[in-house]
């Protein structure tokens, strides 16, 4: 399920800590960079790889928003829409990606590039509204620059 | 003096991120110092000093230092708490931005002092750039001798890893970010036993937040007299507040503890933004009790209370709302973030958040009933004081808060059957 | 704990105005609970973590600035108490109200109602109006399983099913998914549990979240009539079990019973295995096989024909052609009566039983050479070890509950060395030692030695100084090819350094290829390491069948073929002669090799179904068919039956009274609790025993046991101290009792270190499946609905070079022979190894083996000399 190279990234994280269960969230986070996301078939190879039971890794990667358990969109983006960024109406750009992307919160867009989530505060809270895509932030975002910065993603 | 051997961020700017850049502005003199003093004297230092944990719990620091480095069980562990989640809260990202050395060095001192061979920095999911940077980071000052087996001759080892959090609020409370590091789903633990005692894989743990590290290296270098005179006697030192919203300069201000609420607004951050007038404050992140204009002369450390409300400090997070703003549907998304983040381990914070949730949902959406602000308030006092850790409690304490200083906004919304401020839900 | 210690863990406390004095650590809540102050709780549960996590045991202590949580508080001296004020009420109802408000109120549907602690509470502390506005939250009732109901909107997240199964069962099969009001509890597919199925989750549940589909919508707690305290008899751990009976008579539930045993655990055998009883294909007449056929007949004329014809072949061909299979799942008063029957009514000591695979051998050597009192260990306390070491053995599967044990201990710290293959320890190792089977007793020698290095035997044992002065070892140099000699040390040091060892064997060593020569290694181990010894019986009554002479060389009490005095005693109550002690009796596979070669004419087989269950079943299967006579006594028509010539209907251990001694050596009791066709089996002994002249006129099962304790001395202590209510082993003061005196010098032979015997191909490893362990969970429709595909398991690299995809039907070929099976590819097995799934469904299997008798224990030793595979078209 596993790619080998993700098998012995895992390998690798196993070092830094005293026991196997602690390398599970750095695991998780190779494995779903490896497949896109995390399916049974990805927890199962990281339970194995850390000797750990199946159903232990799937509780864990399911109390974490950053692990997705279906395919989603090529990106992830994630607008803040928490207080300091709903200062900023945040709420507004929400329309802006429904209207230019097709984009709704929790969803995929038609075409498969993007899935939203209405994020909690990434704590980029001077620079308002932000979001996440990927691993990128994107700071002090107005409609214009949403649909620009959103465009550089294929 | 240079500024970078007395303040946490000593240039708003400019990113210290080579370890020469830090070792010529005076970087690692603390950790030298130490080394030559020993142990005890850093310990004594904190606690003469008296620095309180900068976490939010203002726990006083030297106690609890001392604390892991009396326990004899071995190994022991050290644990940076970078899991900084409380919506408005940015400041320990800005110091791993802007002076990650520090840190470093906070660290290396207190793995020289409670003898812990392995430390992790526990950092936010939805910081990733820094991930990248911390790893760097600790690389040169391994390479350089600061930390590693035997750092600076000192007979102590310190191993430094960078854990990535994966989106998840709670972990930042001090158990939960422990469970989560052992690789269980980050719901907090019973106490006692006391995480300095049965911590990280039942080990002597000291977990202590990025800026509380980060004060220690000022301590030792300005000593424990001068850095006491910083800010008020019970809570001395400098403090970074991060300030967002409407005001005009939002972003991290670097102040002496026990700094008016006023002051930061109007002084430091350029009062209010488009010359609008200020209805609303949350001093120290959306835990805390919302506060009213009338409460600005509030004085920002552990133990200042305004009228009404408990602790007002936090994490420091100012967020500042001016006369547009509607407090229901304030009050109304941080009960939804308090009810995407309860864990469900307590049957109050598990139902009780997102109960609360709803009904300021339908209120902001005008189909609040006349009892519903009874109902509220009855579901918030059932949650405060019930829940397993401070979550719950936060949640009741600010939408309770709200409806305190904001009444008259709930009973517009509820008579009116709809927002009087458009509100966009 | 000196008694300093003792009066500083004396905790004074003040709960409800009154003082209590409580023994610590221990959490306000327990120490309430201890003085019969119940204080509601949702998620608290002995034996495991507390949580905190309901709110409900919420109490107010004096100098505490809000309300605390009882479960997770501990008790201190000088504490003061208050458990129901009207704040607490307050409080309780809130707690209820949040967990009703997102719950369906669908009571009238729940098979829960009636015994439903969310109902009960609710009642007590009036969580009566509504006043949820909102859409509560939905999620349709999972029926996916096939044995276990989960509908998550009757759960209030108490997590007690998710603890238990881990920290308990140690299965974690279970867990909370998502977060926060979207939290559920799910096994790991999501649907199907696919679990150990030992039913702790449901048991700890609450409400009616996580329930048997065993007796969906036909179980109303209110119904339950009678019940009765019985013991499981799915294997030698015998297991405390709780029998519902409804009004009607019929069963209702069985629950785990808190025994001393099992204390409240059991497994999927024990929790869901028990539908075998009302099964269509159980015998429900004698049949007698006319023209070929096997028809019904009465019991008289069956019993009868039985009679004659043994009578028959006893006086044409001497005592000598008859034999007979004792039955570790009968009771003792069963297999007492069918050694009786066959020595003084039939002149024959041709029994011997399964027991011979396992049990028989090991307690004999192992049991000579330390003291029979140092083999046998309580199951419970197995958790308290500091290290364990399994020698090829899975407790996990062999003894469910002392498996679990075992992962308890590990969990509290303890070392746990696998030697040899242990998959239901995979989660709960420290080290795995897997050498290749043709050196892996060697191997276990090589860690004597590396025992010895470091560690002196003490104690005053002369046979155990004796034997380790003359018994020869490899150095863990000599195996270093086989397991690293730094492995093999570092175990070494390992458990020469910790204090309370365990050490755990089971059919494996009794049927080592390296014969006598492992058991002694095994037993000098236990010695130097002073350890707890478990040995694993794999029926609920081997000892029992042991202790009542149903081997060819013992009497009952037990007592030695040879022993004059208990000769006369016996032959004197029974008013019968014995068998010659010169009459040297057939062991297990001696009977049916003598039946192939035709000096063995009549066989009596009670409880057994050999065609199944021995080595080279095709030849067991041949030899019987050309049996004058076989009878078999059984509750299905087994194969064997199939071959019989006269079949009799027995009763299940669920309707009939008797007695079990566990592998701990504890006298156990079951109980009738349901009616049923068919004749216990001590009656049709009785009965034939009468009609063979002997004198019986035994009118209930106790009857027969008084007998025994006539013939037992230890059996009469066992029952005294089972009266008094105390925890009773055998035998109880120690030493060896009246068991056959090991003689050393019969074991001389043995003494040097095995050659290791070459193979060709990779070695064959049996795993035992834990739901199917036998004819009676063949029949159990809950456990065939769980069970899983037998399977080849290899390592990638095997797989590889015989160009093997997962789930590839492969034919494995021996030199008996050869068998279709799945491949199951599995990287992290040990090189050179294929694991077959030992399914009693698949008899191919066993088949596939040949035997060697194993000198001085006759245990048969399974083996193939060639093995091979092929991918199947």
């Amino acid at each position: 399920m596993l790619p080998a190279e993700a098998v012995s990234q895992i390998n690798n994280t196993l070092e830094k800590y005293p026991d196997s269960r602690s390398a599970l969230l750095p695991a998780l986070y190779i494995a779903q960079r490896h497949v896109g996301h995390l399916p049974l078939d990805a927890l199962h190879a990281v339970a194995t790889l850390l000797d750990l039971p199946d159903a232990h890794v799937r509780g864990v990667a399911s109390f974490h928003v950053m692990f997705r358990d279906s395919p989603g969109g090529r990106h992830l983006v994630q607008l803040c829409t928490n207080v300091s960024c709903m200062l900023a109406a945040s709420s507004g750009l929400l329309d802006v990606l429904k209207e230019h992307f097709g984009l709704r919160p929790g969803a995929t867009s038609p075409d498969n590039r993007f899935t939203l989530l209405e994020g909690e505060c990434i704590g980029e809270c001077e620079k308002v509204p932000a979001m996440l895509v990927d691993s990128d932030v994107h700071t002090g975002l107005t409609a214009e620059s949403i649909i620009e910065i959103l465009a550089r993603y294929e | 003096m240079s500024k970078l051997i007395d303040r946490i961020i000593p240039d708003p700017v400019r990113c210290i991120t080579g370890i020469s850049a830090y070792e010529a502005e005076g970087g690692f003199r603390a950790l030298k110092k130490a080394a030559r003093a020993g142990p005890d004297f850093v310990i004594e230092e904190i606690v003469r000093a008296g620095l309180r944990g900068r976490g939010g719990a203002g726990f006083p620091t030297g106690r609890k230092w001392a604390a892991v480095a009396e326990d004899t069980a071995t190994p022991k562990y050290i644990i940076c708490n970078a899991d900084e989640g409380e919506p408005g809260t940015f400041k320990d990202r800005l110091i791993l931005e802007k002076n990650p050395f520090l840190l470093i060095e906070g660290m290396a001192l207190a793995a020289f002092t409670v003898k812990a061979g392995v430390g992790y920095i526990y950092l936010r999911g939805e910081y990733p750039a820094l991930f990248h940077l911390l790893e760097d980071v600790i690389a040169q000052c391994r390479k350089k001798g600061y930390i590693g087996p035997d750092f600076m001759g000192t007979g102590a080892d310190l191993e430094l890893y960078v854990h990535r959090g994966a989106g998840a609020y709670i972990c930042g409370e001090e158990t939960a970010m422990i469970e989560s590091l052992e690789g269980k789903r980050g719901q907090p633990r019973s106490r006692p036993p006391y995480t300095v005692n049965y911590g990280y894989m039942g080990k002597p743990t000291l977990a202590s937040n990025v800026e509380t590290f980060a004060n220690v290296p000022i301590i030792l270098n300005i000593g424990a007299e001068s850095y006491s005179k910083i800010g008020s006697p019970e809570s001395p030192g400098p403090k970074l507040f991060s300030v967002s919203g409407d005001v005009v300069r939002p972003g991290v201000y670097e102040l002496p503890m026990g700094v008016p609420l006023s002051e930061i607004i109007y002084e430091h951050c350029g009062g209010i933004k488009g010359g609008r007038a200020l209805k609303a404050v949350i001093p120290g992140g959306v835990s805390t009790a919302v506060l009213r204009s009338d409460d600005l002369a509030c004085r920002m450390d552990f133990t200042s209370k305004c009228e009404g409300s408990m602790g007002i400090i936090g994490s420091g997070a100012v967020i500042v709302f001016d006369e547009e703003t509607c407090m229901v549907h304030t009050a109304y998304r941080i009960a939804k973030f308090f009810a995407h983040e309860s864990c469900g381990k307590c049957t109050p914070c598990r139902e009780g958040t997102d109960w609360i949730r709803a009904i300021l949902l339908r209120m902001e959406q005008g189909l609040g009933v006349e009892d519903d602000i009874r109902l509220l308030r009855e579901v918030c006092g059932n949650i405060a004081g019930n829940s397993f850790c401070a979550l719950g409690d936060s949640a009741a304490i600010s939408t309770i808060g709200f409806l305190d200083k904001f009444g008259d906004e709930f009973e517009a919304h509820i008579k009116g059957k709809t927002c009087p401020f458009g509100g966009p839900v | 704990m000196n008694n300093m210690n003792n009066m500083k863990n004396m905790i004074t406390l003040t709960i409800n105005g009154k003082k209590f004095e409580v023994k610590g650590p221990v959490k306000v809540l327990e120490a309430a609970l201890q003085n019969n102050i119940h204080i509601p709780t949702m998620c608290y549960y002995p034996k495991i973590e507390s949580f905190g996590g309901c709110r409900m045991c919420l109490v107010r202590v004096e100098g505490m600035y809000r309300l605390q949580a009882s479960c997770s508080l501990n008790a201190e001296d000088g504490m003061v108490v208050e458990t129901e004020t009207p704040e607490i009420h307050v409080a309780r109802k809130a707690m209820l109200e949040f967990m009703l408000i997102n719950h369906p109120l669908d009571c009238p549907t729940c098979d829960k109602a009636g015994e439903c602690d969310l109902q009960d509470f609710s009642v007590l502390y009036g969580a009566a109006e509504g006043r949820f506005h909102e859409r509560k939250r939905t999620e349709p009732e999972s029926t996916k399983d096939p044995l276990i109901v989960r509908n998550m909107e009757r759960c209030i997240m108490c997590t007690k099913c998710t603890r238990v199964c881990a920290e308990l069962q140690g299965a974690s099969a279970i867990n909370v998914i998502g977060r926060g009001k979207h939290t559920s509890i799910e096994p790991f597919s999501g649907s199907k549990f696919d679990c150990e199925y030992c039913g702790a989750c449901i048991i700890a549940c609450p409400v009616g979240s996580l329930m048997s589909k065993l007796h969906r919508h036909n179980y109303r707690p209110w119904d339950t009539g009678e019940q009765f305290d019985s013991t499981c008899s799915y294997c030698g751990v015998g297991c405390g079990i709780h029998m519902q009976i409804r009004e009607d008579g019929t069963l209702q539930r069985l629950i785990p019973a808190e025994s001393e045993v099992n204390q409240g655990l059991l497994c999927a055998r024990g929790f869901f295995g028990y539908e075998y009883i009302s099964s269509p294909s159980r015998l429900t007449s004698p049949l007698i096989r006319k023209d070929g056929k096997l028809v019904p007949v009465s019991w008289q004329e069956a019993l009868k024909y039985v009679a004659s014809r043994l009578k028959e072949i006893r006086d044409a061909s001497g005592g000598k052609s008859l034999a007979a299979l004792a039955s570790p799942k009968c009771t003792i008063e069963d297999n007492y009566l069918l050694q009786k029957l066959m020595r003084a009514g039939l002149g024959s000591n041709n029994i011997d039983s399964s027991a011979r695979m396992g049990l028989a051998g090991l307690r004999r050597i192992v049991g000579g050479l330390l003291g029979h009192a140092r083999t046998v260990s309580y199951v419970s306390e197995m958790a308290q070890s500091d290290a364990v070491l399994t020698v090829c053995s899975d407790p996990v599967t062999e003894a469910p509950v002392l498996g679990v044990r075992v992962r308890n201990a590990y969990d509290s710290g303890a070392a746990v060395i696998t030697f040899g293959h242990a998959p239901g320890l995979r989660h709960h190792r420290s080290v795995t030692m897997q050498p290749r089977l043709k050196e892996q007793w060697h191997v276990l020698g090589a860690l004597l030695s590396a025992v010895l290095e470091i560690k002196k035997p003490s104690g005053s044992r002369e046979m155990m100084q004796e034997l380790l002065g003359t018994l020869m070892l490899p150095t863990p140099e000599d195996m270093d090819d086989a397991m690293p000699r730094e492995v093999v040390r570092k175990v070494a040091e390992t458990l020469a350094t910790s204090a309370n060892v365990s050490l755990v064997a089971g059919r494996e060593l009794a049927c080592s290829l390296a014969g006598p020569w492992s058991i002694m290694v095994f037993a000098a181990l236990a010695h130097v390491l002073e350890a707890k010894v478990y040995l694993i019986s794999e029926g609920p009554n081997e000892h029992g069948l042991l202790d009542m002479g149903c081997e060819p060389d013992m009497l009952p009490g037990p007592a030695p073929m040879t022993d004059a005095g208990a000769r006369r005693m016996i032959e004197g109550l029974w008013d019968a002669r014995l068998p010659s002690e010169k009459e040297k009796g057939l062991s297990l596979m001696e009977i049916f090799e003598a039946a192939g070669a035709g000096d063995v004419k009549g066989l009596y087989v009670m409880g057994e179904n050999p065609a199944r269950s021995l080595p080279d079943s095709g030849f067991v299967t041949d030899a019987l068919a050309k049996l004058d006579l076989l009878v078999v006594q059984d509750i299905f028509m087994t194969e064997t039956a199939e071959l019989a010539h006269v079949v009799l209907p027995a009763k299940t251990w669920i309707e009939r009274k008797g007695t079990y001694i566990n592998m701990e050596r504890r006298l156990l009791g079951i109980d009738a609790g349901v009616g049923a066709e068919g004749k216990e089996d001590w009656s049709i002994l009785s009965e034939l025993c009468e009609a063979l002249g002997l004198k019986a006129g035994y009118k209930r099962s106790d009857d027969v046991f008084s007998e025994v304790m006539k013939v037992s001395p230890y059996y009469c202590e066992l029952h005294a101290s089972n009266i008094r209510g105390e925890t009773c082993k055998w035998p109880a003061e120690g030493g060896d009792g009246h068991e056959a005196i090991l003689d050393l010098k019969a074991l001389r032979p043995y003494l040097d270190i095995p050659p290791v015997v070459e193979g060709d191909g990779f070695d064959i490893v049996l795993e035992k499946p834990l739901f199917l362990n036998g004819t009676t969970a063949l029949h159990s429709d809950a456990l065939l609905r769980i069970s899983k595909e037998p399977l080849a398991r290899m390592n990638t690299a095997l797989a590889d070079s015989y160009k093997i995809r997962p789930g590839d039907t492969l034919r494995f070929f021996s030199e008996r022979g050869e068998i279709e099976i799945k491949a199951h590819i599995d990287p992290y097995l040990p090189d050179n190894t294929v694991y077959l799934t030992d399914t009693q469904e698949s008899a191919g299997i066993l088949k596939y083996f040949r035997y060697n008798k194993m000198p001085f224990t006759n245990a048969p030793c399974k083996y193939t000399q060639k093995t091979g595979l092929k991918r199947g078209e």
